[in-house]
């Protein structure tokens, strides 16, 4: 009876390891030849005002290439536990922002700075997220997944998962054309997020219909607001918005020390900023002049929200912040009166344009 | 025996079609009392010290004339950064190859200051984000001009170490385009990368007419339209500041 049951189990045990082995070469091995692909470009309406941007030539829009992507950055597959999505921090009636001072990750783990808006993120140059420590959206893709306080995942997890997904591997035949489930990797699931992130463009606010399409016209706040911020009319005060959130994009794309941080030298800043990535002293406590496109639905404000509101941030600056050695030296008081500076909010708030979440290239596909 | 020589002649007609080309390499250095200007370095400026904390600019309309009076261009614009915060890049300044030069003797070069009065009618949403043209940071809507160029920095009037006075000098608008000319013997042979270094003497480009410090303490800042004096004569000391080394 002893020997039998032995023998018993030994069978069991070689059928359940040869079963495992078939269904591990089951999700390795899978033939996607028969899913039809067919790249069709993906036609980018941008608005005539905008520059021009160039599209990797390694990396073309197409339909399905963005339907892809979309549908990966609204998937929390990418994350340890499947609870954080790249729109958990990037929430598109936010301006793809998410109304933290700080952003949280899996766990809700406390990240390190507050989420940047990715409107226009296509035209994005001189170096990505606060600091500019990525060159590329699909650089910058590579990053949130194995972050620490982010989605706290692992790319080679995250590439299996997606190859056992009938989901992914359709979508993935589609958008790039590769022959097996193995065929898909980390390289092709960026590319496709920076394929869906270019096409986030917004470009009809009121100060776009007033500025660029002439079919518009400021209230005579908004106007007065206007010529502070622009520096427009010499009766009026120079706010000096202008020098860092300029042109259709209302961002200069460049680092600055905007005065917030008080410190003794230049070493005290307790986040170095883009002198961490640069490693020069006088690059230290500099964050990217973000586009100010959307600032009313993008609150709290500065790299580590610590201004609650518009209001905050015009007291800021109107004190003309605290000095350092390498703060802008645009910053200064500006005496600005209350009057003047809701006048500039009221200005700021023609930047608005939620017209994108219109477009259902856009939004989240799983609603 | 015919058909080789047919050949051979061809090769010949061939060769001596194809026009001979070289490398042509301009270097742009900021200096400030005849050494490398350094970023963030201290440095004497009449009765005050000053760091420089931003020098850039644009430079447009870059070509060279060869002794027939024909005219090679080598650029439309660039954006020149000398932002150097040690000694070795200081000295490197900032440089640019130009290649597939027809070789031979130039007699000079020419370029201009700023961006040329054609191009600055543009705007940064003609061109691409990453054009040098693009940069909406270099563009002053209210002027309808590009900024063509910036100098910045911090000065410590009392001499007690506090660098507390930020200044800059923005310059732009058509009429303070100003174009230069080097004549002399260029040549660009198709076996070495010649070259020409264009040095910026800051301590010759911020003084005023009477040769004395621009009074920084008094006029710390100029970007209005409405008051060119300080950046009109900063670009009119262009030639006094800016110095060849072949």
């Amino acid at each position: 009876m002893r020997p039998f049951k032995l023998h018993i189990w030994l069978i069991l045990l070689v059928f359940l390891f040869l079963s495992c082995e078939k269904e591990n070469q089951k999700s390795e091995d899978i033939d996607l030849t028969q899913i039809e692909y067919n790249p069709v470009d993906f036609k980018l309406n941008t608005p005539k005002h905008f520059p021009g941007f160039t599209n990797p030539a390694d990396n073309p829009l197409t339909i399905d290439g963005v339907k892809l992507g979309q549908h990966l950055f609204y998937d929390p597959i990418l994350s340890l536990d499947s609870t954080v999505s790249c729109a958990s921090c990037h929430i598109p009636n936010k301006a793809f922002t998410d109304g933290k001072s700080i952003s949280n990750g899996v766990n809700g783990l406390i990240g390190t700075r507050s989420s940047m808006s990715l409107v226009n993120i296509a035209y994005a140059f001189n170096g990505l997220f606060w600091d500019g420590r990525s060159n590329t959206l699909e650089e910058q893709a590579i990053e949130p997944v194995e972050n620490a306080v982010e989605l706290i995942e692992d790319w080679d997890n995250v590439e299996e998962k997606l190859r056992r997904s009938p989901k992914y591997q359709e979508l993935f035949r589609k958008a790039f054309g590769i022959t097996r489930a193995t065929d898909i990797n980390r390289n092709l699931a960026t590319k496709s997020i920076a394929q869906f992130q270019r096409i986030i463009i917004s470009g009809d606010s009121k100060f776009d219909r007033v500025e660029f399409g002439n079919n518009a016209a400021y209230t005579n706040d908004e106007l007065d607001g206007r010529d502070m911020y622009f520096d427009a009319d010499p009766l009026t005060p120079d706010a000096e918005c202008a020098h860092c959130h300029n042109g259709a994009l209302l961002t200069s794309q460049q680092y600055f020390n905007n005065g917030i941080e008080s410190v003794s030298d230049l070493n005290g800043f307790p986040d170095k900023g883009k002198g961490g990535v640069s490693n020069i002293l006088f690059d230290n406590g500099k964050f990217r002049a973000p586009t100010l496109r959307n600032i009313e639905i993008t609150a709290p404000y500065m790299h580590d929200g610590r201004f609650k509101t518009l209001e905050e941030v015009l007291d800021h600056y109107n004190s003309g912040g605290h000095f350092a050695q390498n703060i802008d030296p645009l910053i200064r008081p500006l005496s600005l009166s209350e009057k003047q500076k809701a006048n500039i909010i009221k200005f700021l708030k023609t930047m608005t344009d939620t017209s994108y979440l219109s477009n259902p290239n856009i939004i989240d596909p799983f609603k | 025996m015919r058909n080789i020589f047919v050949l051979f002649l061809l090769i010949i007609l061939i060769a001596s079609c194809t026009k001979e080309t070289g490398s042509f390499d301009l270097s742009f250095k900021a200096i400030m009392k005849d050494e490398p200007l350094i970023l963030n370095k201290a440095y004497e400026f009449g009765n005050m010290d000053i760091k420089f904390e931003n020098l850039a600019f644009y430079v447009s309309d870059i070509s060279l004339t060869d002794k027939k009076g024909g005219k090679v261009e080598l650029a439309d614009i660039e954006f020149i950064s000398l932002n150097n915060f040690d000694e070795l890049s200081a000295s490197a300044g900032k440089s640019i190859r130009f290649n597939d030069i027809p070789t031979g003797t130039y007699k000079k070069i020419n370029f201009t200051m700023g961006v040329a009065s054609d191009l600055n009618s543009k705007t940064p949403s003609d061109f691409d984000v990453s054009d040098p043209l693009g940069r909406t940071d270099f563009y002053w809507a209210d002027w309808k001009s590009y900024i063509f160029s910036k100098t910045e920095g911090s000065a410590d009037t009392l001499r007690n170490g506090n660098f507390n006075l930020k200044f800059f000098y923005h310059t732009g608008s058509d009429e303070l385009i100003r174009s230069y000319e080097l004549v002399e013997d260029l040549n660009v042979d198709e076996n070495f990368n010649f070259g020409l270094e264009i040095f910026f003497d800051y301590d010759k480009l911020l003084r005023k007419g009477d040769e004395t410090y621009f009074d920084i303490k008094a006029f710390p800042r100029n970007h209005n339209p409405s008051e060119l004096n300080v950046i009109t004569q900063l670009v009119n000391n262009y030639i006094k500041a800016i110095k060849f080394r072949l």
